[in-house]
């Protein structure tokens, strides 16, 4: 069982958050099997640290702090009450998310094989629960910004699968491990999307550069998360999806859609054009894309930089979606030009 | 003009060198290493463009990139001193291909898609060889320098040949900015600002500085990044009393949230030359307009204090003086 102490809103991520405590055997039975259901398992840390942490545990430490997060539509309904938060979370603790712990929680289990482990010792839990995945997101890359095993790109491929539930679009999307196995025509790459998820979070759409150290690209990437100002946007990256499938339907914007190029222009233009595009038509949208391709090869850019190039502009083409309408093919190849200079 | 200091590769020096003394406590097994190392090194040195290994006769322009990428031995002429310089100053901003030969590694740090041989035209073939030479050897002679002093922990004078570099490189900027823009409408009004007369502060020197910075990596995504000054010093009551005093003469603004106090000052990439002039300006000069220096008294020691802020800020130098040469390598036709 959990219970839960005391609960308070928080303003930045529109969530309720709280915390509690547990038992190691109820963390062992229930919290820990979440840690593997993240499919891409983070590289177990074999490092001094948690060896000492092992023993200590043993011994009968208690343990710092484990975050797990909800996701929640209607928080309202919580009320900060402590004794209904927590009904909640005894209620659904097979779909939290363990949001900082995992490798205490690897400790942990590792601990239970020894008999000295006291079971019924005190597991402190901080509760997060949230009206959607973006601000969760944002929070996860908060607070675990900094720790080195996890860089910020990493925790969004992982989160993209297990966040986001596949099962209900009518398009395919297929993991590395099942493409290794047999790959489905006409399915987007988890991966692509992830990417596509990363975008939207940074708002950014060059979010790669190989020449640059992981290192300074994992604080540069977090700078732009944190500078995005998530929530003030009016859109999630669910409604993004929704609307990825649905002009999916159609099998020349889904060859287009599966550029990956196009998909982080598209999913960054998105974050402030939605309103304008949800309700586009198919072909519509699909005689726009032609239009777009055919200025696009007008625009003729150098092949070191044509993924760039074509990043770029999907961004600018689905901002400016409407006023494009009006253009012709020879219009809108000036305005590539003039964007690409 | 001569140069400061002799360079040389310091792989090739160990093979020209007869015997090699055994360090006390070195493994013998190491030392057979080492001359392996530097037999296939030098083979491999055969076999490629010799243009590329250090001489008397290298220009410059090449010369300081190779000080840069490390490996190089140098000689202080005028003292007769020999050091050594072994870091990658550039790779702790940009990644290279593992174990390749450090000639390769100098060229990809340009681009990705360039050849030796390429590269090797634009650097060691009239007219590209030849243009700016000057500027090139003047600015050698500041990069030795500074290597120089800091080789011998004379942080302090170091710094200064660190604000040298930047004035240095800062002053070629109208023509990469030329180069750059795809747009004359704001030129005139723009050169003209940066070379406006200085009304007797410093806010035109600086202007023009920052904004050089700025042209040059408009749009670079480094310029989001930082530059790290870590604070490890032997107590805490050093590293607090040095934290606050450069807080003490610099602007918030300056800074990145990755900052600790005490521990590590994150300088935002583009404040860099901000951050090197105030310095300069708090320490080297006692104003007495009321600004507020850095008095003897704050900084516990001068050396001491530069100690710990020269090799970031020469990592950073690094990188600009990268960026100079894709611009001028650009102009290769």
């Amino acid at each position: 069982m959990v219970e839960i102490f005391k609960a308070y809103p928080d303003n930045v991520i529109k969530s309720t958050v709280g915390n509690g405590f547990s038992t190691y055997a109820y963390a062992l039975e229930k919290i820990y099997p979440l840690v593997n259901r993240f499919t891409a398992q983070r590289k177990l840390l074999d490092t001094k640290f948690y060896s000492r942490l092992e023993r200590d545990l043993i011994s009968g430490c208690v343990m710092p702090h484990i975050t797990l997060a909800f996701v929640k539509k209607d928080i309202s309904e919580l009320e900060y009450k402590s004794d209904v938060i927590a009904d909640f979370v005894n209620k659904n603790i097979d779909s939290g998310y363990i949001l900082d712990g995992i490798q205490r929680l690897n400790t942990l289990k590792r601990a239970s094989g020894n008999p000295k482990l006291n079971y019924n010792s005190p597991l402190l839990l901080n509760i997060i629960i949230s009206p959607n995945k973006d601000m969760l997101l944002y929070r996860m890359i908060t607070l675990n910004n900094g720790q080195k095993p996890m860089t910020a790109r990493h925790q969004i491929e992982i989160l993209t699968q297990e966040l986001f539930n596949f099962e209900d679009y009518s398009m395919d999307v297929q993991t590395e491990k099942e493409r290794s196995e047999k790959i489905k025509r006409g399915a987007f790459n988890l991966g692509d999307i992830s990417k596509g998820y990363l975008a939207f979070l940074t708002g950014n759409v060059h979010n790669e550069n190989n020449k640059i150290i992981d290192e300074k690209m994992d604080q540069i990437l977090v700078g732009r998360i944190l500078d995005s100002n998530l929530e003030d946007v009016n859109v999630e990256f669910t409604e993004v999806l929704d609307l990825i499938d649905r002009l999916s339907k159609d099998e020349s914007i889904k060859q287009w859609l599966m550029v990956n190029n196009n998909l982080i222009g598209f999913c960054v233009g998105v974050k402030s054009y939605y309103q304008q595009l949800k309700n586009v038509e198919l072909n519509v949208f699909k005689q726009q894309i032609e239009k777009f391709e055919s200025a696009f090869k007008g625009v003729n850019p150098s092949k070191v930089n044509l993924g760039k190039i074509r990043r770029d502009l999907s961004f600018y083409f689905i901002t400016h979606f409407n006023d494009i309408i009006e253009e012709n093919v020879d219009g809108l190849i000036e305005r590539f030009a003039e964007v690409t200079l | 003009m001569s140069n400061i200091c002799e360079v040389t590769d310091t792989v090739l020096n160990e093979l020209s060198v007869p015997e090699i003394g055994v360090p006390e406590g070195l493994p013998q097994e190491t030392l057979v290493d080492k001359v392996a190392v530097a037999e296939v090194a030098a083979s491999d040195v055969a076999a490629l463009d010799r243009r590329y290994m250090l001489s008397s006769s290298s220009p410059s322009k090449y010369r300081i990139l190779r000080i840069l990428v490390g490996e190089v031995t140098l000689r202080h002429i005028a003292t007769d001193t020999t050091f050594r310089q072994e870091i990658d100053y550039i790779s702790k901003s940009y990644s290279s291909e593992e174990g390749v030969h450090i000639h390769r590694k100098l060229v990809s740090y340009i681009g990705d898609e360039i050849s030796e041989a390429e590269a090797a035209r634009y650097f060691f073939e009239i007219p590209y060889s030849l243009r700016n030479k000057d500027f090139f050897q003047r600015l050698e002679n500041e990069v030795t320098n500074y290597l120089f002093y800091q080789s011998k922990s004379s942080f302090t004078t170091a710094y200064v040949f660190i604000y040298r570099i930047l004035e240095m490189i800062s002053f070629s900027f109208p023509m990469i900015y030329a180069a750059k823009t795809y747009d004359f409408k704001h030129t005139y009004g723009t050169l003209k600002e940066y070379f406006a007369e200085n009304k007797g502060n410093s806010v035109g020197e600086l202007g023009f500085l920052k904004s050089a910075i700025q042209s040059i990596f408009k749009r670079h995504v480094l310029a989001e990044s930082t530059v790290d000054l870590i604070l490890d010093y032997e107590s805490e009551d050093t590293q607090s009393q040095i934290y606050e005093a450069i807080m003490g003469v610099t602007k918030p603004d300056l800074y990145h949230g990755d900052t600790v106090a005490n521990r590590k000052i994150a300088i935002r990439f583009t404040e860099v030359s901000s951050f090197i002039i105030i310095i300069r300006n708090r320490f080297f000069h006692l104003f007495n307009r009321g600004d507020k220096n850095l008095e003897s008294i704050d900084i516990v020691d001068a050396d001491m204090l530069f100690s710990k802020l020269n090799e970031p800020l020469f990592s950073w130098i690094a990188v600009v003086y990268l960026e100079v040469i894709r611009f001028t390598y650009g102009e290769l036709s």
